[in-house]
């Protein structure tokens, strides 16, 4: 893996707030030609959210939120690929995020750039599944989550 | 037949009574019901609404309903303005010398919501100190006192945070500690805001009399102790000792107008005046959220402790106002209140009228005219800061408590109180080491930004342009709102929002806040 940005976007009050998490630790064997055999599994530390505003992170990190103390990490692992079309693939992961299970759907374009490969996809969770934040008029439960990994190939 | 008949007109005409009668007994019983006026001293309901304070192994006991009930009540009489000397008008004195006494608070009197209102009025404006007589106020109610305090007059050169009292025909007297005398703004103008955040320089002023009549050092300290003595802060009383006499004057003379000395305030921390506008929205009262605010008797509960009651609870034995190292309950004669209450209370319809009158207060009119395109711009700085997450409209407040820093919310609270689980980081002393700590402070709401300040719990900075300014953050500021005496720069740390932003978007940041 050489770079990544893991980032979410949220709407409160009209604006939409984006965020990004630190701390990717990823194991990808994902081979297009062999995807029954493709794996990914991929986690973030959860205490490294930022949206911008020092106190508002400091909040996340809280039990209403991330409560990181007792989840320190958010964790992708996948289920299943399927090819969609040329670089284009769905992948089916469970998200592990506050100690709340999820299956999210992704879908996955692969570009290779030289020696490396590109991986990115985009997928929305509504945060009252995962218990984030409570009821509120101002913040809305969908969030666009967007992953993009560098990762070197390796044979 | 014409038997059977005539039974049935009958029964038919007294069903009809029946119906009649209970008719006239429910609109009896609801006409009555309407203005249901809470029980004041309901221990439960008072622990009810009380937060514990941050040391939970602290045991708090209010003053038993025997003893409360055995204070006898206010009398409200008309009261009168109090003019500098310098601006009575000729022959004011000499009138009210003519006047009768007039007792104008009367219950029996009162029919509709406009009638408690206005016996609030008269509640919120009686003072509850010991009166002083006219010649003792005369003698330092002129521009020097005015001059050396800093105290704001109206354009009518009235002084209007005392009145003037008669209780017996031809003898005035002076009396203060009413809620009007820490709830009124005087603004640049003269004009006068009921209920604002107050500006009057109440510690200054005390500050020129303990220099002009040379109090006593014990008794200072006595009421000192008495003012901030907090059982889980012991050394509390070692800093109360050793304070010269000097030294506590000086700490007087570093209080801003809107910031002052309040019984169970933390040592040589001043707690800015809260303004009463809108209160009837709000969930906590006091800067800790020391009481919850679910309606009228909850108000009438915190006003009761606030003007005289809370001397008396005991803080795991230590009671303020207590007699024999601060032990026991004080007799009417032994009652001595640092600030001068009297040993009285307040009827339950005084204070309930009080509650309806403090609901009625509406905001003075907006004079600010700011651009609309500054007023977006502002407004959407104020969404992009995150600022209207806590301040959310239409009150600006959240109307959650937030934890400071030293301070973990045990679990249980967050099922009883409202909890937005963050520190702002500003100053915890007061949340922490004082009677009226609770672990949190309330995030205030920002309407009437425009006629209130200084701001922050202890009043620390002026205006809302110091608020923004990053350089309050750093160990070299001077404060420009309150500042400890001892004390030539001081960092006023936390809430360190909108720091960054360009001159530009501050000001449309400022306009905005200064249009709500």
């Amino acid at each position: 893996m050489d770079s990544s940005a893991i980032s979410f976007k949220i709407n409160n009050a009209g604006i939409m707030v984006n965020g990004t998490f630190d701390g990717l630790v990823a194991e990808i064997n994902f081979n297009p030609k062999k995807l029954k055999r493709s794996r990914i599994t991929a986690s973030v530390e959860a205490g490294s959210v930022d949206t911008g505003i020092r106190l508002r992170n400091k909040h996340l990190c809280r039990s209403d939120y991330f409560n990181v103390e007792s989840y320190p990490r958010i964790r992708m692992q996948s289920l299943n690929f399927q090819k969609k079309e040329e670089g284009q693939f769905l992948g089916d992961f469970i998200l592990s995020l506050k100690g709340k299970v999820g299956k999210v759907s992704v879908p996955i374009s692969v570009q290779k750039e030289g020696t490396n490969n590109i991986l990115s996809g985009d997928f929305d969770i509504d945060r009252r599944d995962y218990d984030i934040g409570g009821k509120s008029l101002l913040l809305a439960d969908e969030v666009q989550i967007s992953i993009w990994i560098r990762a070197r190939e390796e044979n | 037949m014409r038997f059977l008949k005539n039974i049935f007109r009958l029964w038919r005409f007294q069903s009809l009574l029946l119906i009649v009668a209970l008719l006239l007994i429910i609109t009896a019983w609801s006409f009555k019901n309407q203005w249901a006026v809470p029980k004041t001293w309901d221990i439960h309901g008072i622990e009810e609404a009380h937060l514990p304070p941050p040391d939970s192994t602290v045991e708090i006991r209010y003053a038993p309903e025997s003893y409360y009930n055995s204070l006898p009540e206010h009398v409200i009489y008309k009261t009168y303005p109090v003019y500098l000397n310098e601006h009575e008008p000729l022959g004011y004195i000499d009138s009210l010398k003519t006047l009768e006494p007039e007792i104008v608070f009367n219950p029996d009197k009162i029919k509709t919501k406009e009638d408690w209102i206005k016996a609030g009025e008269l509640v919120f404006f009686w003072p509850v100190d010991e009166l002083a007589d006219l010649e003792e106020v005369r003698a330092v109610n002129d521009s020097s006192f005015i001059m050396a305090s800093g105290n704001p007059i109206t354009s009518q050169g009235i002084f209007p945070f005392s009145r003037y009292v008669i209780k017996e025909k031809g003898r005035i007297q002076e009396g203060g500690l009413s809620c009007a005398d820490c709830h009124t703004r005087v603004t640049e103008k003269g004009g006068v805001i009921i209920g604002a955040q107050g500006n009057e320089a109440m510690d200054r002023g005390f500050a020129y009399f303990v220099e002009k009549f040379k109090l006593t050092e014990a008794s200072l300290k006595e009421g000192v102790y008495r003012t901030v003595g907090t059982p889980w802060a012991p050394w509390v009383r070692d800093s109360v000792i050793a304070q010269t006499i000097a030294q506590y004057i000086a700490e007087l003379k570093s209080r801003p107008n809107g910031v002052m000395a309040r019984q169970g305030m933390a040592y040589n921390l001043p707690i800015r005046v809260p303004s009463l506008i809108g209160l009837r929205d709000i969930k906590y009262l006091d800067h800790t959220g020391l009481m919850r605010h679910r309606g009228p008797a909850d108000l009438m509960r915190y006003a009761a402790l606030n003007q005289g009651m809370d001397m008396l609870t005991s803080y795991s034995g230590f009671i303020p106002m207590g007699t024999g190292n601060y032990s026991g309950l004080p007799s009417l004669e032994e009652w001595s209140h640092p600030f001068g209450y009297v040993a009285r209370r307040y009827s339950d319809a005084q204070l309930y009228a009080l509650a309806q009158y403090i609901y009625s207060l509406e905001p003075p009119e907006n004079p600010n005219r700011f651009p609309k395109e500054i007023l977006d711009r502002g407004e959407q700085i104020f969404k992009e800061e995150g600022c209207i997450t806590c301040h959310s409209p239409p009150l600006y407040t959240n109307n959650m408590l937030t934890p400071v820093n030293g301070f973990n919310p045990p679990e249980t609270h967050f099922e009883k109180y409202d909890i937005f689980n963050v520190s702002a980081e500003t100053d915890s002393v007061s949340a922490l080491y004082s009677r009226r700590g609770t672990g949190y402070y309330k995030i205030p709401s920002l309407l009437g930004l425009w006629y209130r300040g200084p701001f922050f719990h202890n009043g620390e900075l002026a205006t809302l342009e110091d608020v923004l300014d990053p350089a309050r953050l750093k160990d070299d500021y001077v404060p420009t709102g309150f500042k400890p005496a001892n004390m030539t720069t001081r960092a006023v740390k936390g809430h360190d929002f909108g720091m960054e932003l360009s001159k530009e978007d501050k000001e449309a940041l400022i306009a905005f806040l200064k249009s709500l």
